[in-house]
């Protein structure tokens, strides 16, 4: 298991942003710059959803009086992509920043403030696990308590982050056995099985993602391929990749996870 | 100046408590960081606002001597022209906190958390004082990140947090609460964050766990000698263990309840009120119905209605029409707030036991409309599926009242005796 870098698919004319993003980048994306939202919505039509796209929101605009219909159209086409939008944040574009708020976007990049690396990486982070975040609120009956659910972000971070279980341990400041005995009175799977759950949640959300194929998913997820991404998904659910796309292939998984969950609920103990 | 001894049991205290972290966000609520303040306040303020939180919030995700080069360095001026720009003369004390918070941007390593976290909490004070709950939330969440020490400011964001329905992101506060008043040994906020947590797993019905936090809570709050809120917490006690059908278990804390010292027992009348629902729901009317005609006259406010409710049942299972028809006219007259359907409900149960259908019909009736105005639907209080439903409750009631026949005279001296200091506590408050 290798960390993945994910695509960043830039649309900015900004050229002191780009060197910025691509020192940022490094290892954890594979930037691509497109000139405009013609060429971005042909990247976005192409790219895993694993991919986060950044954008200046007011591209091609003659007068920047507010944001591109461009980008609203995206967002409604691809309601699952993560975009972010960079732009310099005065307060009088009050009305633009809670209008992308309404259309969709996942975050904001202040290109007069977020400036150091490490304003700009928390930005892309935070983007970058919404989505699977946000699956994952779906009520399935199984309520989870606020450390279990507190566990399960970090988990989801880690995963998208192509992190192992000592570095779950490491985000949450625990050594691995305090993680242990926290999965347990949270009554969630043990952190290596809670890891590998997240990663094929991942999975089944692209496979979802009728334009890739099982390989590229398998590589998005940091697996080695498509017969990686098979053996952990058999390992979890009876189904091959196939027929999970077939069946809904997140709904499918995220049922067994939580039912998985459920059968770990354990009302009578003490400590939660 | 701690010794050094002091700071090293300090610092192992420390490494010995893990603190959970607190969810900052609805999941089911993503985008940008913060943009809830944009949803609430549309305008110049709301941005300034937004982006002082973002600043503070990235500023408090690092240590200190790794907080150099976080921010532009124009920055900090930037922002003093656009809060004299934008923020209105008659925001001035905003003005000012906006101002102190540009320090986090400007000497990002020589900031004072505690100032910053200050400053947030004022703002917060502000938001909330403007109808803006989840501006203020978010200032709060901001302020605790600032001072990430302060146990009393992670339990004030677990209350802000349930009253918004977000249990699991509540009980995350509510835990992290507690892991720092663990280790700063503040006992206060860890003997409320307990409750609150054994609170909340009572309602999920996690008993055992719930247990666990309430005891936690009641000795450490007896250690405390804080009175009040032992006595609170027993009455908790007392609650789930009923809930649980744990009779002697149940009747016990009750006990421990009233045995409390506390000088003001500023709550003694809701529990003895919930004593008189338990002596009721168990068989022991005569008792449940004197307690309850004590607890409807010195009960007001919120609360009431429920205890009327209560009281107009047992008054139709003792055949007191005139206490019934007291009981349903004041609910009537004085009260539309929380627990009016369950009250009117209530009432329609007392009607049936007195025979008096027509009444019963048009409680069950104020029961379903209330609830569908609260909830939006009635659910299971529906008139129709709640005049069925009582018949069957009638047929148990009569099966409980019948195995209550059957205590034998220790167990029965066990409900006289606290329901006569009961009724005489209420005498004393009256000071007859």
């Amino acid at each position: 298991m290798k960390p993945a870098p994910r695509p960043l698919v830039v649309l900015h004319p900004d050229r002191l942003l780009r060197d910025r993003l691509q020192r940022v980048a490094r290892r954890r994306f594979h930037l691509t710059t497109v000139d405009d939202w013609d060429d971005l919505r042909e990247v976005v039509a192409e790219a895993p959803p694993a991919a986060v796209i950044l954008v200046d929101p007011y591209h091609g605009q003659e007068d920047a009086g507010e944001p591109s219909p461009h980008l609203k159209s995206v967002l409604k086409s691809y309601p699952s992509a993560t975009v972010v939008a960079a732009l310099e944040t005065p307060p009088e574009r009050y009305r633009d920043l809670w209008t992308m708020g309404e259309w969709g976007i996942a975050e904001i990049l202040q290109v007069d403030e977020d400036v150091s690396s490490e304003a700009i990486r928390k930005r892309l982070l935070s983007a970058r696990s919404q989505q699977l975040r946000q699956l994952l609120t779906h009520d399935y009956g199984v309520p989870l308590t606020g450390r279990a659910r507190a566990l399960l972000d970090a988990a989801v971070d880690t995963v998208m982050a192509g992190g192992h279980p000592r570095d779950l341990a490491r985000e949450l400041d625990f050594s691995p056995s305090t993680l242990l005995r926290w999965c347990q009175r949270s009554q969630l799977p043990n952190p290596r099985r809670l890891l590998l759950w997240m990663r094929v949640l991942f999975a089944s959300a692209l496979l979802d993602d009728p334009g890739h194929s099982v390989y590229t998913v398998g590589v998005a997820c940091g697996y080695s391929g498509d017969q990686a991404l098979r053996r952990a998904i058999r390992s979890v659910v009876p189904y091959t990749p196939s027929e999970l796309r077939e069946k809904g292939a997140f709904e499918t998984v995220s049922r067994a996870f939580f039912d998985e969950v459920a059968k770990l609920r354990d009302d009578h103990a003490e400590r939660r | 100046m701690p010794s050094v001894k002091e700071r090293e049991a300090n610092e192992d205290e420390i490494r010995r408590w893990r603190i959970p972290p607190p969810l900052l966000r609805d999941a089911d609520a993503p985008g940008p960081e913060g943009l809830a303040i944009l949803e609430e306040i549309r305008s110049e303020v709301g941005v300034l606002l937004w982006k002082s939180l973002r600043s503070v919030l990235l500023w408090a995700e690092f240590e200190t001597g790794e907080r150099q080069g976080l921010f532009d360095s124009e920055a900090p001026d930037r922002r003093r022209q656009e809060i004299e720009r934008s923020i209105p003369a008659a925001k001035a004390e905003l003005k000012d906190e906006l101002t102190a918070l540009i320090a986090a941007v400007d000497r990002p390593d020589e900031a004072d958390g505690d100032a910053l976290a200050a400053a947030c909490e004022r703002i917060a004070t502000w938001a909330e004082n403007a109808g803006t709950p989840l501006t203020a939330l978010e200032f709060l969440q901001a302020a605790s990140l600032c001072a990430p020490r302060n146990a009393r400011l992670a339990l004030d964001i677990g209350y802000a947090v349930q009253g918004l329905g977000q249990p699991a992101r509540a009980e995350s506060w509510f835990q992290r609460a507690l892991g720092l008043a663990r280790q700063t040994k503040d006992w206060e906020p860890y003997v409320l964050a307990y409750l609150a947590h054994g609170r909340m797993m009572t309602e999920w019905g996690a008993y055992p766990a719930a247990r666990q936090s309430y005891i936690k809570a009641v000795r450490r709050a007896a250690r405390e000698n804080m009175r009040e809120v032992e006595a609170e917490v027993y009455h908790d006690l007392f609650l789930l263990e009923s809930r649980a059908g744990n009779t002697g278990r149940a009747l016990s804390f009750a006990r421990d309840a009233l045995n409390v010292p506390a000088p003001n027992a500023t709550r003694f009348p809701e529990l003895a009120r919930d004593m008189g629902i338990f002596w009721f729901e168990t068989g022991q009317f005569q008792h449940g119905f004197s307690v309850l005609q004590e607890a409807a006259r010195q009960i007001e406010g919120d609360e009431r209605g429920r205890t009327l409710g209560a009281l107009a049942r047992a008054a139709g299972k003792a055949g007191d029409r005139e206490t019934f028809d007291w009981a349903r006219q004041e609910l009537d007259r004085w009260w539309d707030g929380p627990g009016a359907p369950e009250a009117w409900a209530d009432v329609a149960r007392g009607a049936t036991a007195l025979g008096l259908k027509q009444v019963a019909k048009e409680a069950a009736a104020r029961s379903e409309s209330s609830a569908q105005a609260r909830d939006g639907d009635a659910g299971e209080l529906a008139a129709d599926v709640l005049l069925d439903t009582i018949q069957t409750e009638l047929k148990a009631l009569e099966a409980v009242e019948a195995q209550a026949q059957l205590l034998d005279a220790e167990q029965q001296k066990a409900h006289d005796e606290l329901a006569e200091s009961v009724l005489s506590t209420f005498a004393d408050r009256s000071g007859t």
